[in-house]
């Protein structure tokens, strides 16, 4: 069972991404607050990491950086995710695997999800 | 001539230099009490008078200010745009509007608008230009302010949308195996309203972001004529009630934003169909020159009365009128069409005949390959 990590400050978004990913058979852990996502990571060891552009005193970004400038964890695949206009202009630099704007289609993200996890879509 | 007819020719000409010296006079007078900053330019593409309320305004002398003095006193982020408007003006001998940031006697830079309009004498021989500039300075701090309103706002209603939607489709994966069709009826018309509501956001978003100059645009090179089917297919599919005719057939290619086109001519299809009988045709014609591309959007409904259509590309702009006002709108849509055809070098233009039909035209200019020659 892949696990994903979902980083976002909306807890109404942690809570529903929860049910979503669990349904869809995932191992999901989630945090509202960015300077968990890091002894997170050592713990859980997700497969994948979802992760929110702007959170509450964190730029995702940056922790997205210092996640793919770790050894330890840069091989972690990451998507960004963000309701900011103009967000997706501004995560390449940052070193993020792929980007999805709020609202999604749900099929897209698990499209996303997926492909990032090398999981066939059947 | 005579010595009484060179006495007169030489009266003559001296009373006339005395009406230009009165008229200079009156206009300096009517200038320096007027609270505006205004100046005038000559044929030599050089200031030569600035009002009380300019010198005021910069604080510096009129002969600083004079020639090219004034562009000191203007922003260096500004300076360039502000010269090319001045300077192709000035050779197009049309006037022009300009918005651009300029020094105070306090060191402070205040956002002034310039409006500028040619001079010309009877014969219509180019004199140079009159301008006048407001302070719009607390506008655009308002319309920065609006700006930033408009991101935070959408921002916050983007994330609960998201929710929603997220909770609508689980509840319409539940649904899918269920024998009772109607509640899956029920899930689709929820999630096609939490779209519409998306849709809404990302419009004002729209509009907030051309007021910027920050509407961004992914190009490519595609043909015209399937992209136009595509979206009339789409269209024609969730709207089963109406007949899309789609005349014409065209081969050019051009280079443009398939999203945002397809933005601007679904929301001409949209208003098709508001504006058109409940079981109404319409026609989506194609056509192609050698330069553009056009494409003709026309519904045979309520129609337009022709003193407002040009002013329906307006921003907020909505026709005032009983049967008009009944129609929901934000009056964005035509203004935003508008601004992605012009970013696509194309021209968009209505005509209508009231009560029998509407014709909305765009046209956008055909991809040539560059030949490189060697």
């Amino acid at each position: 069972m892949s696990k994903i990590l979902v980083v976002d400050d909306d807890v109404d978004i942690l809570s529903v991404m929860e049910i979503l990913l669990s349904m869809k058979g995932f191992d999901v852990q989630v945090t509202s607050k960015g300077e968990n996502t890091f002894p997170k990571v050592e713990i859980f060891k997700p497969d994948l990491i979802l992760l929110d552009v702007l959170i509450s005193g964190h730029d995702g970004r940056t922790i997205c950086k210092q996640l793919k400038s770790n050894k330890e964890t840069s091989h972690i695949p990451v998507i960004m995710f963000s309701a900011h206009p103009g967000a997706a202009a501004t995560i390449s630099d940052y070193g993020a695997d792929d980007f999805i704007a709020k609202p999604f289609d749900v099929n897209n993200l698990l499209k996303k999800v997926n492909a990032q996890l090398g999981i066939s879509a059947n | 001539m005579n010595k009484t007819e060179i006495k007169e020719k030489k009266t003559g000409a001296i009373k006339r230099s005395h009406r230009v010296f009165r008229v200079e006079e009156q206009f300096r007078l009517m200038a320096d009490a007027a609270p505006m900053l205004l100046w005038v330019s000559g044929i030599d593409n050089h200031s030569s008078f600035f009002n009380k309320a300019w010198l005021r305004f910069t604080g510096r002398t009129l002969s600083e200010e004079s020639g090219e003095g004034w562009a000191d006193g203007v922003h260096p982020d500004d300076i360039e745009n502000c010269t090319k408007i001045y300077n192709n003006s000035f050779l197009k001998q049309k006037g022009f509007k300009m918005e651009y940031r300029l020094r105070r006697h306090d060191g402070q830079y205040r956002w002034i608008l310039d409006s500028a309009t040619p001079r010309f004498t009877k014969n219509k021989k180019f004199l140079g230009f009159i301008g006048s500039g407001v302070d719009i300075h607390e506008l655009k701090e308002i319309e920065y302010k609006k700006d930033q309103f408009i991101n935070a706002a959408s921002h916050e209603l983007r994330t609960p949308v998201t929710s929603l939607s997220v909770y609508l489709h689980l509840l319409k994966e539940y649904f899918e195996n269920s024998p009772d069709k109607k509640y899956r009826s029920f899930v689709s018309g929820a999630m096609g309203q939490v779209n519409k509501i998306a849709e809404l956001i990302d419009q004002i978003l729209d509009l907030s972001r051309i007021q910027s100059g920050s509407l961004n645009f992914k190009y490519s090179i595609f043909s015209f004529g399937d992209f136009v089917k595509s979206i009339v297919k789409k269209i024609q599919a969730v709207n089963p009630s109406h007949t899309i005719r789609l005349k014409g057939n065209i081969h050019s290619m051009i280079k443009g934003d398939p999203t945002r086109l397809s933005q601007a001519l679904e929301n001409l299809l949209g208003n098709a169909l508001k504006y058109s009988k409940e079981d109404g045709k319409i026609v989506v014609a194609l056509s192609e020159d050698t330069k553009f591309v056009k494409v003709n959007v026309i519904d045979f409904g309520l129609g337009i009365n022709k003193e407002y259509l040009t002013q329906v590309f307006e921003r907020f702009y909505r026709i005032q009128g009983t049967k008009e006002e009944t129609f929901p709108g934000l009056g964005i849509g035509l203004y935003v069409s508008q601004e992605i055809i012009k970013k696509h070098g194309g021209k968009i233009s209505a005509e209508s005949i009231r009560d029998k039909e509407t014709k909305f035209t765009f046209q956008i200019p055909v991809y040539k390959k560059q030949v490189k020659h060697i």
